[in-house]
C-alpha cells in the first residue's frame, strides 16, 4: 500500500468489520439526534399546533375550537400590522448589519497594526448583555436635546429627532440597535471567509492593473458567497425573531408602530394567557421563515 | 502615494469605528463605578460621583455569587463543547454522507430554527417536570447538547471539504470515526471555534430560559442571580456592576478562542 | 490546553455536574416565593427579615418554611410555566392586575374556608374589593402603595411659582407647568405612556368621574368624562409641557431626579430614591381634584396556589405574616403602607410620607377583572395615539369602547 504515510496510523486490524458498522454510520448519528429533536423541538412545536386549535387552558380543561384560532388570526389588524413591521424591520436590519460586518472584517484584515484590539473592540457589543446595550442606546438616541445624537445633528444645525418617540422613525432607531450589537457576528464569519482567499488571487489581480473597487468586485465579492449565504440566513432568521429591543425599548409603541410577530406572540401567550392563540402566530412564523429558508436554498442554486 | 492616503482612510474609518464600538462599554465601566440609580446620556454627566467599589463589593459578597458563577460555567462549558462536537458530527454526515431520509430530517430541522424560545417554554416546563429536571442542570445541558443553527453553520463549510482526503483515508481502512476524529475535525478548526464562542457566549448571557427552569437561588446562573438582587425599580450603577462582572468570562472565552480565527474556514490546515 | 490541564478541568465539570444534578431535594413544607423589595444595598438585611418570619412561624407552629426572592423580571411568566406543569410554590406575592387575571385562570384557592374571616376585619374596604372576586376570596393584602405628585421645589420656585399653593385642580397643573416651560425651558409634567393606565391615564380618567368599566362591568370608557380627560392630557404634549419621549417612556424619574421637571407622579418608594439622587428640594403635593380626588395606588397581596399541597398550612403562615406586629416590620422596612386600619399610624411621624397617607382613602387600585391586563395593552396605544395627536379625543374614546368590548365579548 503506498498510501500517505501521514494517514498510516488509521488503519487497524478489524477493518472489514468496521465498514460494515460505517454503512449504518449516519443512522447511528442522526437516530439518537432525530429523537432529542422530536422530544425537544419537534414535539414543543406541535404541541403549539395543537394547542392553535384549542381554547387552551392550563388549569382545567382546554376545549376544542376548530379553526377559531386561525380565523381571529387573519381577522387580526394588529397581527397583521406586526407582520408588515417585521418585514420593514429586516429590511433595515439584514442589508447594513452584512455590510457593517464586511466592513469592519476587512479594516480588520487589512494589516494595519492594532488590528487585533480593533476586532476585540468591534465584538465588544456582541458580548455585552442586551439589555445594558439596549438602555444606553435608548439614551443615545434621547428625543431630548441632550440625547448623544441630537448634539451631533445640532453641530450640523439640524433639529433634535424624535427617534424612538416616532412613528416614522422608531423602527430605523431599533434596527441600528441590532445592527450595532449583531455587527461584530456577521464580522467574524466574514473575517473567516476573507482569510480563505489565497493571496495569489489578489496578487494577480494587481498585476493585470485592478484596483481597489474591482479587487473586491471581482475577487474578495465572488468568492465571499458562501459566507455571505449563511450570514444571510442566520440574520434574516434573527431578524424576524426580534423581541427583545421592543420589549425593552418602546413596548410596541409609539401606538403599536413598532410590534413584531414575536412580540405579538410574547403579549397573547404570557401577559393574556392566549395561548392557543400564541401557539398559532408561533405556526405561521415557521411557515414564513420555511418558506423564506428554501427560496434562499433555490436562489443559490441558480447562483453555482 | 495612493496606497498611504487608503491607509490613512482606512485608519480613520478604523478609529472612528472603534469609538463607536466602545462608547456602551465606557458607559458600563463608570457606571459601575458610582453609585446611581438613573442613567443620563450626555458625557458630561457620565461621571457625576465619586468613583466607588460598592456595588462590585455586594455583588461578590453574595452568599450564592459562587455558585452563581459554577451554575453558569457547567451550563455554559458543556453545551459548548457538546454543541461543537455533535454539531461537527451531523454536519459532517449531512455535508459528505447520504442516506434514506436526509432531505426529510434537514428540512425538518431547518423549519424548526424559526421557532422562538416563547414558543417552546410551556411545553419543555412540562415535560422536565415529569423527569424531574426543574432546578437541576440536566434542564439545560440536555436539550441544548446541540444547537440546530450551527449544525447547518458546520454542514455549509464541511460541503467544501475536498472529498479526496476522505477517499484516501478509506482506501487505507480508516473508519469512520477515525475520518471524522483525524480528518474532519483538525481541518474544520476555524469554523468550530467560531461555534464554540458563539454558544458559550448565548448560553452564559441568557436570562429568559434559566429564569423559568431554575426557582432555587442555589441554581440560578449569574444572569437570573444578578436579576434577583434588582427592586422593581432597579438601579444602574448596580446593574452595570453586574454586567461588568458578567462579561468579563465571554470576553476572555472570545480572546483565548480568536487565536482560531486567524486562519481562513474552510481551507484551515489546506495550507500543506 | 495540554492534557494533564485538559482532564482537570473535565473532573471539575463532572464534579460539578453531579453536585448540581442531585437537586436541592431538601424537604421543606411550604415554598414561598417573594421579591427583592429592598435595594442591593440592603439585601443582607431582606434576608435577614425573611429569615426570621420564617423561624417564628416554624417556631409557633413546627411547619417549616424556604421562604425564595424570585427577580421580579418576567414574574408571571414563571408562574405560568410552574403552574402548567402543577409546579410552583404554595406562596406567592401578586397585584391586584394579576390576581384577578390569576384567578380566573384557577390558579389561586380560595381562602373563603381557610382563614378565620375576623382576621381581615379592620383592612380597609376598597383593599378588601381588591382581592374579592365572585364572593371567594383570593388574597390577603400585605402593603398598599399610593401614588401622587412630587414636586420640585426648586425648579418651581425659579418658574415663579408660588411654592405654598402646590397645584390642587388639572387647571393648576396646567397653569403650573406652563410657567416651568415658559420661564425655564424646561418640563412641567412627567407622563409615561408606555407604562400601563394606571399610572397615566386612568387617574385622570377618575378625576373626571369617569371610569372604564361600571360595576356590572359594562364598557363605559366611551363617555364625555374620557373625552374631556384624554383632551387634558393631549394638551400638555400638544405645548411640550411633558418630556419629549412621553409616548414611550415608562419611567422619567431619571429626568425628574436630574431636576428637568417640574413634577412627577409617583409612589412612597420614589422618596427613597430621591432622598437619594436628588439635590433639590421636593415634597408630596397634595390631591388633585377634578370632580374626584380619585388617584392610583396598588395592594400587594399574598396568594396561595391551587397546587399547593398545604393549603392550610399556607393560609396559615399569611394570617401570622399580617399580624399587626409582624406586618410592622415588613412594612417599615419597605417602606409601604399599611392595608390596615392597625398600623393606620405607621408612618405618621414621618413628613415626607405622611400627606401620602391622607391621600390612601381616594386610591382607585386599578380595573378589578380578570382581563384588565388586556384592557390596559389595548387602551396603551390608542392612548398614545391620541396624546400624539393622531387621533381626536373623540376617536380614541370610541375606539377604546369599541376594543374593549370586542375583548369582552360585548
Amino acid at each position: 500500500m503506498d498510501s500517505d504515510p501521514s494517514l498510516q496510523p488509521l488503519v487497524s486490524g478489524g477493518a472489514i468489520v468496521r465498514n460494515r458498522l460505517d454503512k449504518w454510520f449516519p443512522y447511528l448519528v442522526v437516530g439518537p439526534i432525530f429523537l432529542h429533536f422530536t422530544l425537544f423541538y419537534l414535539g414543543p412545536f406541535l404541541t403549539n399546533v395543537i394547542m392553535s386549535f384549542m381554547d387552551w387552558k392550563v388549569v382545567g380543561d382546554s376545549t376544542f375550537v376548530g379553526l377559531a384560532n386561525w380565523g381571529r388570526l387573519f381577522r387580526d389588524p394588529i397581527l397583521w400590522q406586526s407582520l408588515k413591521i417585521t418585514v420593514v424591520f429586516s429590511l433595515y436590519y439584514v442589508v447594513p448589519v452584512i455590510a457593517l460586518g464586511l466592513g469592519l472584517a476587512m479594516i480588520v484584515n487589512s494589516g494595519l497594526r492594532g488590528a487585533p484590539l480593533f476586532q476585540a473592540i468591534y465584538f465588544l457589543p456582541v458580548v455585552t448583555s442586551f439589555v445594558v446595550i439596549a438602555g444606553i442606546w435608548v439614551w443615545i438616541f434621547s428625543p431630548e436635546p441632550f440625547g448623544l445624537v441630537n448634539q451631533i445633528l445640532a453641530f450640523f444645525g439640524l433639529k433634535p429627532q424624535m427617534f424612538l418617540a416616532s412613528r416614522q422613525q422608531a423602527l430605523g432607531v431599533l434596527a441600528g440597535l441590532s445592527i450595532f450589537k449583531a455587527a461584530g457576528t456577521a464580522m467574524v464569519y466574514y473575517y473567516g471567509g476573507l482569510k480563505d482567499i489565497p493571496l495569489e488571487l489578489y496578487e494577480a489581480g494587481k498585476i493585470d492593473g485592478a484596483d481597489g473597487l474591482k479587487t473586491f468586485r471581482y475577487i474578495t465579492w465572488p468568492l465571499l458567497k458562501p459566507t455571505t449565504l449563511f450570514v444571510l440566513i442566520f440574520i434574516t432568521v434573527g431578524s424576524f425573531q426580534v423581541f427583545d429591543s421592543i420589549y425593552l425599548l418602546t413596548g410596541g409603541g409609539p401606538s403599536n408602530a413598532t410590534t413584531t410577530i414575536v412580540h405579538q406572540m410574547y403579549l397573547h401567550g404570557f401577559v393574556f394567557f392566549n395561548l392557543g392563540y400564541a401557539g398559532t402566530i408561533s405556526i405561521v412564523l415557521m411557515l414564513i421563515i420555511l418558506v423564506l429558508s428554501m427560496v434562499q436554498n433555490v436562489l443559490v442554486k441558480y447562483d453555482y | 502615494m495612493q496606497s498611504r492616503v487608503r491607509k490613512l482612510v482606512v485608519y480613520v474609518l478604523a478609529i472612528l469605528s472603534c469609538v463607536i464600538f466602545l462608547l456602551p462599554f465606557l458607559i458600563m465601566i463608570t457606571g459601575s463605578l458610582q453609585d446611581k440609580y438613573f442613567f443620563m446620556g450626555a458625557p458630561s454627566q457620565w461621571i457625576t460621583q465619586p468613583l466607588t467599589l460598592t456595588n462590585f463589593k455586594i455583588i461578590l459578597s453574595r452568599p450564592h455569587i459562587l455558585r452563581w458563577f459554577i451554575n453558569s460555567a457547567v451550563i455554559s462549558i458543556i453545551p459548548m463543547i457538546t454543541t461543537v462536537y455533535i454539531g461537527a458530527l451531523l454536519g459532517y454526515i449531512y455535508a459528505k454522507k447520504d442516506f434514506v431520509g436526509k432531505t426529510v430530517t434537514f428540512w425538518l430541522f431547518l423549519s424548526m430554527i424559526m421557532v422562538p424560545m416563547q414558543s417552546y417554554v410551556i411545553p419543555r416546563y412540562v415535560l422536565f417536570a415529569k423527569f424531574n429536571w426543574i432546578n437541576t442542570y440536566w434542564a439545560f445541558l440536555i436539550p441544548q447538547a446541540w444547537d440546530i443553527v450551527y449544525f447547518f453553520l458546520l454542514k455549509q463549510y464541511m460541503v467544501s471539504i475536498p472529498d479526496s482526503l476522505i477517499e484516501s483515508a478509506k482506501i487505507d481502512g480508516a473508519s469512520e470515526m477515525a475520518i471524522f476524529h483525524r480528518i474532519i475535525l483538525p481541518i474544520s478548526k476555524t469554523s468550530l471555534a467560531i461555534v464554540a464562542v458563539f454558544t458559550f457566549i448565548s448560553r452564559w448571557n441568557d436570562l429568559f430560559y434559566p429564569l423559568l427552569f431554575t426557582t432555587n437561588a442555589r441554581m440560578f446562573p449569574m444572569t437570573v442571580g444578578l436579576a434577583s438582587l434588582l427592586t422593581q425599580g432597579g438601579k444602574f450603577s448596580f446593574e452595570m456592576a453586574g454586567t461588568v462582572i458578567n462579561f468579563i468570562p465571554t470576553f476572555i472565552v472570545f480572546i483565548l478562542m480568536r487565536k482560531y480565527f486567524v486562519q481562513g474556514i474552510a481551507t484551515t490546515g489546506m495550507k500543506n | 490546553m495540554r492534557t494533564r490541564n485538559k482532564r482537570l478541568v473535565l473532573m471539575g465539570l463532572v464534579l460539578a455536574l453531579i453536585l448540581g444534578a442531585t437537586a436541592f431535594a431538601a424537604a421543606t413544607e411550604l415554598t414561598i416565593w417573594v421579591h427583592p423589595f429592598l435595594g442591593p444595598d440592603r439585601t443582607d438585611e431582606e434576608q435577614v427579615m425573611w429569615d426570621n418570619y420564617a423561624k417564628g412561624f416554624t417556631a409557633e407552629t413546627g411547619i417549616k418554611v424556604d421562604i425564595q426572592s424570585i427577580p421580579w423580571a418576567n414574574r408571571e411568566q414563571r408562574f405560568l410555566t410552574a403552574f402548567s406543569a402543577g409546579q410552583g410554590p404554595d406562596v406567592f406575592y401578586l397585584i391586584p392586575d394579576h390576581l384577578a387575571q390569576f384567578a380566573d385562570q384557577k390558579f389561586l384557592a380560595d381562602l373563603n374556608g381557610l382563614i378565620s374571616p375576623s382576621v381581615l376585619d379592620d383592612f380597609y374596604p376598597d383593599v378588601i374589593d381588591a382581592v374579592y372576586m365572585g364572593g371567594a376570596l383570593y388574597g390577603i393584602p400585605i402593603l398598599q402603595t399610593v401614588w401622587g405628585w412630587y414636586y420640585n421645589l426648586d425648579l418651581l420656585k425659579q418658574a415663579g411659582w408660588n411654592t405654598n399653593e402646590l397645584p390642587t385642580t388639572w387647571d393648576e397643573l396646567l397653569e403650573m407647568s406652563a410657567m416651568v416651560k415658559k420661564n425655564t425651558g424646561l418640563y412641567g409634567l412627567s407622563m409615561t405612556l408606555a407604562n400601563y393606565p394606571n399610572m397615566t391615564y386612568f387617574p385622570h380618567l377618575w378625576q373626571a368621574g369617569g371610569n372604564v368599566l361600571d360595576a356590572k362591568d359594562n364598557v363605559v370608557i366611551n363617555s364625555p368624562e374620557a373625552i374631556e380627560a384624554l383632551a387634558f392630557m393631549r394638551k400638555f404634549y400638544e405645548e411640550g409641557l411633558v418630556p419629549r419621549d412621553s409616548l414611550i417612556s415608562d419611567n422619567q424619574f431619571g429626568l425628574f431626579a436630574q431636576g428637568m421637571i417640574g413634577a412627577t407622579f409617583g409612589d412612597n418608594l420614589t422618596a427613597t430614591v430621591l432622598d437619594d439622587e436628588a439635590d433639590f428640594e421636593w415634597v408630596i403635593g397634595p390631591s388633585i381634584t377634578h370632580k374626584t380626588s380619585a388617584t392610583y395606588g396598588t395592594i400587594g397581596s399574598f396568594v396561595v396556589s391551587t397546587y399547593s399541597k398545604y393549603p392550610g398550612a399556607a393560609a396559615q403562615f399569611v394570617e401570622y405574616f399580617i399580624r399587626p406586629e409582624n406586618l410592622e416590620i415588613f412594612l417599615k422596612a419597605t417602606g409601604y403602607f399599611a392595608p390596615r386600619a392597625a398600623l393606620a399610624d405607621l408612618w405618621a411621624n414621618d413628613s415626607d410620607i405622611s400627606i401620602m397617607s391622607e391621600q390612601a382613602k381616594n386610591v382607585v387600585p386599578g380595573i378589578i377583572h380578570p382581563k384588565s391586563r388586556d384592557i390596559s395593552q389595548l387602551v396603551m396605544p390608542i392612548l398614545q395615539g391620541v396624546v400624539g395627536g393622531e387621533m381626536t379625543p373623540e376617536f380614541g374614546a370610541q375606539e377604546m369602547e369599541r376594543q374593549i368590548k370586542e375583548l369582552m365579548g360585548q
